[in-house]
Parts: C-alpha cells; sequence; structure tokens
C-alpha cells in the first residue's frame, strides 16, 4: 500500500534565498509536516505565515534548551509563528526544522502548530507550539525572513487520511 | 455516548513490507460530544504505534487531562513530563491508575483551538518488556492560554498491547465534538 507520507514538494536552493512559499497545498491529506534542513546567510530568524495571512492572528510558546539553559518565551498576537529562537540559524552550523500542522484542511477551527528546532553542534533544542486563530483550510505556507543559504533544503509532506 | 471500535480490520497491511512505513490501522472523529473513543483488536504485526490527535475537552473551567488506560488495565502506570504553560518545570507521577496527559485545552480556550497530539509506542507487541510511551502536545490560543507538554510514560505491565481507551474521566468532561484521534501502526 502507498505510504502514509507523502512527499507532495521539495525545494532545494540553489543560491540564497530571502524564504520559500509552497502554494495550492493539495487538501487531500489529514496532516501536513514541513522539513527544513540547512544554514543561513548570517544570523536569521525564520517564521511562518499561512495563506500569506500577515495580520496579529498568530501566537507561540516556546520551550528552549540553550545550551543546558532553559527557557520560555511567548506571544499571542503575533503576526508569524516563529521557527527558531535562541537557537536561530546560522552561516556555520546546521539547522534542522520540523513542523506539523494537524487537520490543516479543516475550515472550522483554528489551526495548532507543533514544531521543533534543533541546532545539535552548538546545544539549542526548542520546541514551539504555534496557534493560528483564522478559522480557514491551509493552501499555502509561507517560510520567510531568511536569507537562508544556497543548498538549504524544504520538504513539504501530506500524511494520508 | 461512547465509541468504541472493536475488531479492527488489518486489511491494509497486506501489501506492505517498505521500510519505516507508516500504516493508516484505524481513525475515528467524534460525531458530537462523546465520552471515550476506544480501540481494539489491535493488531499484533507492526512493529511500533503512533497515534495522532487532534482534540479538545468539553471542561467547562480550564484544561483538562486526557486519561489513557491499556487492554483495560487500571494498575502500573508511571510518567513524568516538561512542561511550558509560561516557564518551564517537570512533574512526574508514579504507579498511578491510567496515563495522564495534561493541558488539553477546554473551556479556557476558544472553541475552535484543538490541540495536535502525537503519541508513539514503542514495540507495543513484545512481551518481553513494558510498554513505553513518549507524547508531545502544544497550542497557543487568541485570548493567551497556551500550553506546551513533552511527556513520556511506561504501563509496567509485558502483556502486548490490544486495546487502548481515551477519555476525560478524571473531570468528568466529554471529548468534543470534531476531536479526531487515528491509530498508525510503523512497519520496519
Amino acid at each position: 500500500m502507498a505510504n502514509v507520507y507523502e512527499l507532495i514538494d521539495e525545494v532545494t536552493l540553489g543560491s540564497q534565498a530571502s524564504g520559500v512559499t509552497f502554494s495550492s497545498i493539495p487538501q487531500t491529506y489529514a496532516d501536513i509536516i514541513v522539513s527544513i534542513v540547512g544554514k543561513g546567510s548570517g544570523n536569521i530568524y525564520p517564521d511562518v505565515r499561512f495563506n500569506n495571512v500577515s495580520a496579529s492572528t498568530y501566537g507561540y510558546l516556546v520551550t528552549y534548551s540553550a545550551v543546558g539553559n532553559v527557557g520560555s518565551q511567548a506571544s499571542y498576537n503575533s503576526g508569524a509563528i516563529p521557527l527558531t529562537w535562541t537557537g536561530n540559524f546560522n552561516s556555520t552550523q546546521t539547522n534542522v526544522v520540523n513542523f506539523r500542522i494537524n487537520d490543516y484542511t479543516n475550515a472550522n477551527t483554528g489551526k495548532g502548530v507543533l514544531s521543533y528546532n534543533l541546532r545539535p553542534r552548538d546545544g539549542y533544542v526548542e520546541w514551539i507550539a504555534g496557534g493560528f486563530y483564522t478559522s480557514q483550510a491551509i493552501n499555502e505556507i509561507n517560510i520567510q525572513n531568511g536569507p537562508f543559504q544556497a543548498g538549504t533544503r524544504f520538504l513539504l509532506w501530506g500524511v494520508s487520511k | 455516548m461512547s465509541f468504541t471500535l472493536l475488531g479492527i480490520l488489518n486489511s491494509q497491511a497486506a501489501g506492505g513490507g517498505a521500510a519505516e512505513a507508516y500504516e493508516l490501522i484505524s481513525t475515528q472523529t467524534a460525531v458530537g460530544n462523546v465520552s471515550s473513543i476506544s480501540f481494539g483488536s489491535i493488531p499484533q504485526d507492526y512493529k511500533h504505534l503512533q497515534i495522532r490527535v487532534s482534540i479538545r475537552s468539553t471542561r467547562n473551567s480550564g484544561d483538562d487531562p486526557l486519561i489513557i488506560n491499556f487492554n483495560g488495565s487500571s494498575t502500573g502506570y508511571s510518567y513524568g513530563n516538561l512542561y511550558n504553560l509560561s516557564s518551564v518545570n517537570g512533574t512526574e507521577q508514579i504507579n498511578r491508575t491510567y496515563f495522564s496527559i495534561p493541558y488539553i485545552p477546554g473551556a479556557q480556550a476558544p472553541n475552535t483551538i484543538f490541540t495536535p497530539l502525537v503519541l508513539d509506542i514503542a514495540d507495543y507487541s513484545k512481551t518481553n518488556k513494558f510498554t513505553t510511551v513518549l507524547a508531545k502536545l502544544g497550542w497557543v490560543t487568541g485570548n493567551n492560554y497556551k500550553a506546551f507538554n513533552f511527556e513520556g510514560g511506561q504501563w509496567d505491565n509485558t502483556n502486548a498491547l490490544t486495546s487502548i481507551n481515551f477519555d476525560f474521566s478524571l473531570t468528568g468532561s466529554n471529548i468534543q465534538g470534531g476531536s479526531v484521534i487515528s491509530i498508525y501502526g510503523v512497519r520496519g
């Protein structure tokens, strides 16, 4: 049978880019997952929006361990959900980001995002819970606030129903 | 009303065999508020289980702990968690009558907020080791309620895991309609 995890789209940057947008996302899956592996062109703090909505309809709760020091940061009226906090992308070490959106096609509920970010070489581990309060199906994911280095990979997965 | 699904057919497993393939065993969506959701006769031919959840409680105050029991057992559950409501903390519970996952959104969160929750149960069919669970959830609302929970649990029982029950019995609340629980089998 088909694997439950299906690769919908994949972008590997051929040159530095400020961000990546996955658009026209199929509405046929249960959940979607985005994986990012790569580096920044300098110190960057990328974040994510949905359907290109820029209004303050996002929130986040960051739980982090930064070189052994644990901490927390939160906002409930943000214009985007951060993908990193203390463990930002930089030009030397590799970050691994993975975030999932359950029930992303539901037009009757807000959306919950559960994300982690690792910069393991330096000892950064972060969990980020996010909220998108707008009750609309997600058909576009906007990853922004680079620039990301060439070679950084962005994978969009669908989880079959 | 309670949702119970017994005798799950493993019809989708017939063509499996790809390394680390996830296969849907069963999914249940609460149509209206329900007191519990159960899965029975879980196939024993996968390596691990992953349970993916989108859920909220009907509790009219605060959040709510999701109560989980395996094989109808009410003994031998221990768990510890790292959680963040606005600062990072941890707790542990030893030898309880259930496995509890706290901070499921209830009335404090707008009624469109359902938390994502993922549980991984490793080696669930083995009879030479206790059953372990790794769970994670997180949610944030526009009225500044929020929670993150990362939790590990153990059921001190070597029986193969064949059934799972989910409810909010600690507070007597219901699983809100629209909540979804899906069980996947992991090959490999």
